[in-house]
């Protein structure tokens, strides 16, 4: 149910748990806190790009997560 | 943020012979002397040669030549100078030409958000008079406020963000504009009313931004259903900066009644989730009447609505903005957080296992003991599996087969 769930869902990086975020392709529980602590220090993500900032996340893992994240009430 | 990895970029830009300036809210929270969130850069170089000048890039909107730069571990925009062609539906140029810095400014939205910033020289270059704004504390479009809401509809509910937000009026001659043209903003889509809407509750000045929209005639347009009275504004007071948006969306609506609560929030497309919060929210408000009158088991499943601490604010602000007495909420709040989530989802004493070793056939009847055992639990009645068991035998024993 949960992972059926996570496949259809597109998940807003503004709000996501660090588990909804361990779902994404290549995220497991360091990288999950990561986007996290990243979202707290900045009071949020202005858009999806941003998590090419996060250490960990390559351009190769970027490509598999970018149609699975979004970003609603966006900081700025 | 502070601006020294910005300040490598514009650098950078200008060592390969390109201009550059850091441009729009950054550059107005620097003259107001707030710390930017982020830096947007404004370049004459193109987006090619933005790809080739720094090693991580990322393509966004590429359209209007915007690239997000990765740089010392933070992302910047950097867009070529541009000039919008002709808007068509209201939000979208049909193309853009890439131009100077004073034509780049000028398609922009307000004055405020229309300035250059050099950050070489320490010199903030302004072609829209945005310096004198701020001064003024004024939100003015740039050019022809009409033009400019013709081209983008959502600037119409923007000029009321940004003037709820810093706490600046609207010129006169925009908010001309915005009054004449508020019927229009029903031409943008649910999306970007929504996310407008949001910033304007959670940015700090929930009250006046929806005063404003009163007055404008906005929220006429965008929520019909929403009565404004004081207790409204006296509620949308205390909904403190960086509040989450369904929460804020519960305060917005706890007044409005339920059935048209789905409607508006349905429309506004919001997820799936937050619907399910906002709707918990109005809809349980008026079970706080009852909470003193509780038994404990009733008290304890009340307290497992998801987000509780949502439920306990909105009940304060509600009693606080309609001057009722707050008994409730205090009494709610203190039991709350006298107990631990063990207290209030205590490891079940009994599995439908046991009451299959204990005789019982798997059906809805075990639904209905694993109810009563908890029940019981929760109350404190039955503190361990023995006695649970005991308790099964004795209330239930005779369907044994």
């Amino acid at each position: 149910m949960k992972a059926a769930a996570a496949l259809l869902l597109v998940l807003n990086l503004n709000t996501a748990t660090l588990v909804e975020l361990e779902t994404l392709p290549g995220v497991g529980p360091v990288l999950a806190r990561r986007i996290v602590e990243f979202r707290e220090k900045k009071g949020g993500f202005r858009r999806v790009e941003e998590l090419l900032v996060i250490p960990g996340i390559s351009a190769r893992k970027w490509k598999l997560i970018k149609d699975k994240v979004e970003v609603k009430q966006n900081a700025g | 943020m502070k601006p020294d990895s910005a300040m490598s970029i514009v650098r950078e830009l200008r060592r390969k012979g390109h201009e550059a300036y850091l441009v729009g809210g950054c550059v107005r929270d620097m003259v107001m002397q707030i710390e930017p969130s982020d830096y947007d850069i404004a370049t004459s170089a193109t987006p090619e040669e933005v790809v080739k000048i720094f090693p991580r890039t990322e393509s966004i909107g590429a359209q209007f030549g915007v690239i997000l730069v990765i740089y010392q571990g933070h992302a910047f925009e950097v867009a070529t100078f541009r000039s919008d062609d002709a808007y068509i539906d209201g939000r979208r140029p049909t193309g853009v030409t890439f131009t100077d810095a004073k034509q780049d400014v000028l398609r922009r939205d307000f004055t405020i958000n229309g300035l250059l910033y050099d950050p070489i020289e320490d010199r903030v270059v302004d072609y829209v008079n945005g310096r004198a704004d701020i001064e003024a504390r004024l939100v003015r479009a740039i050019g022809d406020p009409f033009a400019r809401f013709q081209e983008d509809k959502l600037r119409i509910l923007r000029a009321v963000r940004f003037g709820a937000r810093l706490g600046y009026r609207i010129e006169p001659a925009t908010w001309d504009a915005v009054v004449q043209m508020a019927p229009s903003i029903r031409q943008v889509s649910s999306e970007r009313i929504r996310e407008e809407l949001v910033r304007i509750l959670i940015e700090g000045q929930a009250a006046a931004g929806f005063h404003m929209l009163e007055q404008s005639g906005l929220r006429r347009e965008i929520l019909p259903e929403v009565q404004w009275n004081t207790h409204l504004e006296r509620s949308l007071e205390m909904v403190p900066r960086g509040a989450q948006p369904d929460f804020a969306m519960g305060v917005l609506l706890h007044e409005t009644p339920t059935d048209q609560v789905q409607g508006i929030i349905e429309r506004l497309k919001f997820s799936r989730a937050e619907i399910h919060h906002v709707l918990a929210l109005v809809e349980n408000l008026p079970n706080f009447r009852k909470v003193r009158t509780m038994s404990l088991s009733q008290i304890k499943r009340f307290f497992r609505l998801f987000r509780f601490e949502d439920h306990l604010q909105l009940v304060r602000i509600h009693a606080v903005a309609a001057e009722e007495d707050l008994a409730d909420y205090s009494y709610a709040s203190r039991t709350y957080q006298g107990w631990t989530q063990q207290d209030i989802v205590p490891k079940p004493l009994i599995s439908g296992e046991d009451l299959i070793t204990l005789g019982f056939s798997p059906g809805p009847q075990f639904k209905e003991i694993l109810t009563r055992v908890e029940d019981e639990q929760l109350e404190g009645r039955l503190l361990d599996h023995q006695q649970a068991v005991e308790f099964v035998i004795k209330n239930f024993g005779e369907t044994k087969s």
